[in-house]
């Protein structure tokens, strides 16, 4: 085995087929090639895709690469594929999610302080739709469990990682306000669970 | 009216504040919410007038704001503690909260950019290429153009017509009717309409095909048929020359 002459073909061409965004390093490995050239021949193929009049561009979504239909024509796939793909995720959701992707891992009670109602159905909502998931257990009272976004939020929103959510007015740093609670939030993530 | 907002528009008790301190065009601060306290209270009250159940954790808030509110005016308080008083716990909560709101508002922004966007492995896109037929009739709606009102008015104007249709047939016929106990089937009769649309390609009215039913109970059941039969887009409706009648066309199917 040896690596491909042409090393943005290549990429193509597992990206392509791809169900699962691949990663420089999978492609990197397979290719037999250093990361930084797999990475050269992506940002080439970017390129090639972002041209003008192409029905499909290249993105960086969850860590990894995939191809995706243009926006433009999401009227027409929703008409030959069954539609109701995608759904919108109504405002309720969209503030607990807000809440959870800013301040992972975070529990149920402290989404409700910081909201001022019960999250309860938006937790439930945010669950069923994968975009949220359990990620440990808090080490107090009662385990509450803590809850952090999955990589079905960052394809929801067309992230590469979470580093790329807005970041207004240094929400990630500014710390939430004490909100009379003892702050052991970040202790309990440590027996992380799942992926 | 000042608070013609729609109610179910907060998401709770903090939304409305902010939305009220920048209604008000105010900071937000202690001062502002006495200021709108009042304000919070009518909106409440106006909750109520319109009977609709005020969620606990907005009269939490009301508690919590008139505590404020009475805490200046007690005397003395302010000798014994000179210097600004401490920020209240509620002020950081609202200044987080109304940055959770901006965030909110950019992910749903990002949502509508990338909402159009597919990709292959999305959970919910369904590889099952409809049909074109089916994609068609999807598209076409069956009862374009008319409006349950219409509806109701031909079945209406119908069961009218075979009425006094029957009682011409009844003064020259013998004054006598068998009340059997027949039963009529919406699949019977979903049958019929359908041989109906095949004897009348150009369509017909349902008055036309109720019209020799005396039988009132036959008539709910055709009808019953005919709805049926709109649902699963067997037949379309279409508006006679005559506004009130409505003309039933098959071959959606």
């Amino acid at each position: 085995m040896s690596s491909p002459p042409e090393l943005k073909g290549a990429v193509e061409a597992l990206i392509f087929l791809a169900a699962e965004p691949v990663t420089v390093e999978e492609m990197a490995v397979v290719l037999e090639v250093r990361q930084e050239e797999v990475q050269g021949a992506v940002e080439d193929l970017k390129n090639d895709y972002n041209q003008s009049g192409r029905g499909i561009q290249l993105d960086e979504l969850a860590g990894g690469f995939v191809f995706s239909t243009r926006m433009e024509y999401g009227e027409y796939v929703r008409r030959l594929f069954q539609p109701g793909l995608k759904q919108r995720i109504t405002r309720a959701s969209l503030e607990t999610l807000a809440i959870i992707a800013y301040r992972q891992p975070i529990t149920r009670g402290e989404i409700e302080k910081i909201r001022g109602v019960k999250a309860e159905k938006a937790l439930f909502t945010l669950v069923k739709k994968g975009l949220i998931q359990e990620v440990g257990r808090l080490e107090k009272t009662g385990t509450p469990i803590l809850y952090g976004t999955t990589s079905a939020f960052l394809y929801h929103f067309g992230l590469a990682d979470i580093s790329e959510l807005p970041d207004p007015d240094g929400i990630q740093e500014a710390g939430p306000p004490d909100l009379g609670e003892d702050d052991s939030g970040s202790q309990g993530a440590a027996e992380k669970s799942g992926d | 009216m000042e608070y013609n907002l729609k109610l179910d528009s907060f998401e709770g008790p903090l939304d409305l504040l902010i939305h009220l301190i920048e209604k008000n065009q105010l900071d937000i601060s202690e001062i502002s919410l006495h200021k709108i306290t009042s304000q919070y209270l009518d909106y409440l009250n106006q909750m109520e007038e319109m009977d609709l159940e005020i969620a606990s954790e907005f009269l939490i808030l009301a508690a919590q704001l008139l505590q404020l509110k009475t805490r200046n005016l007690l005397p003395g308080r302010k000798a014994k503690n000179p210097g600004p008083p401490p920020q209240p716990d509620l002020i950081k909560r609202l200044f987080f909260y109304r940055q959770i709101k901006k965030v909110t508002g950019l992910l749903d922004d990002i949502q509508s950019r990338r909402i159009d966007a597919y990709n292959r492995d999305s959970d919910h896109l369904i590889y099952f290429l409809s049909r074109y037929e089916d994609l068609e009739k999807q598209r076409e709606n069956p009862l374009e153009g008319i409006n349950l009102q219409q509806l109701v008015q031909a079945y209406n104007r119908a069961c009218i017509d075979s009425r006094a249709r029957q009682k011409k047939e009844k003064e020259t016929t013998p004054n006598w009717y068998e009340f059997e106990g027949e039963t009529f089937t919406v699949t019977e009769k979903m049958e019929e309409i359908i041989d109906y649309c095949s004897n009348y390609p150009d369509g017909f009215s349902f008055g036309k095909m109720v019209q020799d039913k005396k039988n009132p109970q036959e008539k709910v059941v055709s009808f019953l048929a005919l709805l049926e039969l709109i649902k699963s887009r067997k037949v379309k409706i279409a508006r006679g020359a005559q506004a009130e009648k409505l003309i039933i066309k098959g071959g959606m199917a």
